[in-house]
């Protein structure tokens, strides 16, 4: 009974041990440097991202893979990133979870500006043209009919007002031109019963890209808008922060772990000393007696 | 007089050379479509494992289909029928959309749902309308194939698991680029294509085709409402849950009847098209476009040109 007792001492001893040695490994002094520096280009994929998206809007960039690319990528960095710091605190994966909320957010933004803009940037270029159609239309049917030359002449210069206003629109933000430009456009539609049947289906046609731009172009607007304020590059800095703390909490903790440890393998180390020092006493006993 | 007019021939020669395009100097196109990427790094083990699950018929409840047979990469990475046919003959709700170059998509499935081509590989294993299984009961087929597990430890330190047959149908897939001669113009090559096919490139450029068929892929990039400037739904009659699109994924307003961009390489292969299959061939499917998408009209001549020119996109190397 008493051996077993003195076993129960022992393991226990060696347990306390074998903890404190375990606390000291739960960190790796290079995990900061790599987390920091994946979070790093993160934000360099994030600016890269934006700048993709203003290309795009001017036309500078001739497809949608530069804006699709960071998709995945920045996704993927963020799970590698987290895959590295989860252990640390978990406090950490609610800021993960906030920032890669916003990623989604940001995708599917882009994803709605790649289908506006590509929508809007082909009725723009089109739209020069379905005027020039409309307005060869409405004179050859005012030359074929005299009593419709007047009004025929008149759709021609609204034709061409209307595409100066969209033209314009295409340049800059403004709800009083869009405005405008629905209010001509309106006053065209409800003359569009007497239009001789070929001008109505050029009209038709104008009509439907005007509209398209006019609707588009308020869209891409409000998407680049939310896009604006959406503070990733924020999120990713705050979560570098919130990751260096948690490492430094950790490294603290590990550190204040190790003394702990070295002053318990020197009680240790002096209590085999005791132990031997006793056993050796015992066993000289009998010899002196 | 002699002397002026080689000097005049030199100089026309050397305008002539100077106004050549690109390709026919050999130098790469700076055009909305990108080519191929000459080399895939992806580890030729893992391909040669997917390549075996994709065509490994154990993924299906009754053993009856695989992923190739829906997706015959012979015949251009579908199954050529209007909608997907599963197990017991039950048909689908939408047309097989092609596994070739869908490494290049920027999400799998017609409404864009699985993020991965590896999440997309378990959704067709579990769909009780396809393959009708489950990852227990494939598993508990290949554990009993001792070849198979080999393998699969040979490639995978933890064995037969289901992310590791996701992951290896997944790379397998990716490794189905299929360059084509319209890539070898990309790179410029400027005889490898004809002039109708230059031509038609142009009017595919031009009449705004590229704005949503771009990029790498030719499309799979990006995603469009079906429909932009006419009413195609409307137009077509009765609409399914299959014609929702995106809608029903996010249950967006915005998404209903948005899709994801289709890949154009291979097109000449891949009919009928669209989700719902009601374009039985390429010309029909440019009329559809120029209707509904472009809302534009334009000769029939530039339409089969264009058609011309989308058969340069196909793979010139036979994929088995």
């Amino acid at each position: 009974m008493k051996t077993l007792l003195k076993l129960i001492g022992f393991a226990a001893l060696v347990a306390g041990l074998a903890f404190l040695y375990r606390e000291t490994l739960g960190i790796d002094p290079a995990q900061r440097d790599q987390v920091a520096a994946m979070l790093r280009e993160l934000k360099h994929i994030d600016a890269e991202w934006d700048v993709h998206v203003l290309r795009s809007k001017t036309g500078l960039n001739k497809n949608y893979d530069a804006l699709t690319r960071p998709q995945v990528a920045a996704l993927q960095i963020l799970d590698s990133a987290a895959g590295r710091f989860s252990s640390l605190d978990y406090r950490l994966r609610e800021s993960e979870g906030q920032l890669k909320e916003m990623l989604n957010a940001k995708i599917n933004l882009v994803d709605r500006f790649k289908a506006q803009n590509s929508i809007l940037r082909n009725s723009l270029r089109y739209i020069p043209l379905a005027t020039d159609d409309l307005k060869a239309k409405a004179r050859e049917a005012g030359e074929a009919n005299p009593a419709k030359r007047a009004e025929m002449g008149s759709l021609v210069q609204a034709a061409d007002l209307v595409l100066i206003d969209t033209l314009k629109l295409e340049t800059a933000r403004d709800a009083e031109l869009n405005a405008n430009l629905r209010k001509r456009v309106g006053a065209l539609v409800d003359r569009r019963g007497e239009f001789p049947p070929t001008v109505a289906a050029s009209f038709d046609t104008f009509l439907s890209h005007v509209s398209t731009i006019s609707a588009q172009k308020e869209r891409e607007d409000e998407v680049l808008e939310e896009l604006g304020k959406l503070p990733v590059a924020t999120r990713i800095d705050a979560l570098e922060r919130d990751f260096m703390s948690a490492f430094d909490r950790a490294i603290a903790k590990r550190e204040k772990y190790r003394m702990m440890s070295y002053v318990y393998a020197g009680l240790l180390l002096a209590l085999l000393a005791f132990l031997m020092g006793r056993g050796t006493r015992r066993s000289l006993e009998p010899a002196a007696a | 007089m002699l002397l002026k007019k080689k000097a005049w021939t030199l100089g026309l020669a050397i305008s002539a050379a100077l106004s050549a395009s690109p390709a026919a100097w050999g130098q790469m196109l700076d055009e909305p479509i990108k080519p191929l990427p000459a080399k895939l790094n992806l580890d030729a083990r893992k391909v040669n494992l997917g390549k075996s699950l994709f065509h490994d018929k154990r993924l299906s409840k009754d053993n009856s289909l695989s992923c190739a047979s829906c997706h015959d990469i012979a015949a251009g990475g579908v199954d050529g029928k209007q909608f997907a046919v599963g197990i017991k003959g039950q048909v689908g709700p939408i047309n097989t959309p092609t596994v070739l170059n869908s490494g290049l998509n920027f999400r799998q499935f017609w409404d864009g749902r699985a993020a991965t081509l590896e999440e997309q590989a378990a959704g067709p294993v579990h769909n009780p309308g396809e393959m009708g299984s489950n990852w227990q009961e494939v598993l508990a087929k290949l554990s009993q194939d001792k070849a198979f597990v080999e393998r699969f430890k040979g490639v995978y330190p933890d064995g037969l698991q289901p992310r590791n047959i996701q992951d290896a149908i997944a790379t397998f897939e990716r490794s189905l680029n299929t360059p084509s001669r319209f890539d070898r113009y990309l790179l410029g090559e400027g005889m490898a294509l004809q002039e109708d096919e230059k031509q038609g490139y142009q009017l595919f450029k031009n009449y705004g085709c590229v704005a949503c068929h771009q990029g790498q892929g030719v499309g799979g990039n990006m995603y469009q409402t079906f429909g932009v400037l006419g009413n195609y739904f409307k137009d077509k009659g009765k609409v399914t849950d299959a014609d929702l699109g995106r809608y029903a994924v996010t249950k967006n307003e915005a998404d209903r009847h948005v899709f994801k961009v289709p890949s154009l390489r291979n097109v000449e292969l891949t009919a009928p098209y669209f989700h719902d299959g009601s374009a039985k061939t390429l010309d029909e499917a440019v009329e559809v476009m120029f209707r509904y998408q472009l809302g534009r009209s334009a000769p029939a001549a530039d339409k089969a040109l264009i058609v011309k020119f989308l058969k340069t996109l196909t793979g010139e190397k036979g994929m088995q």
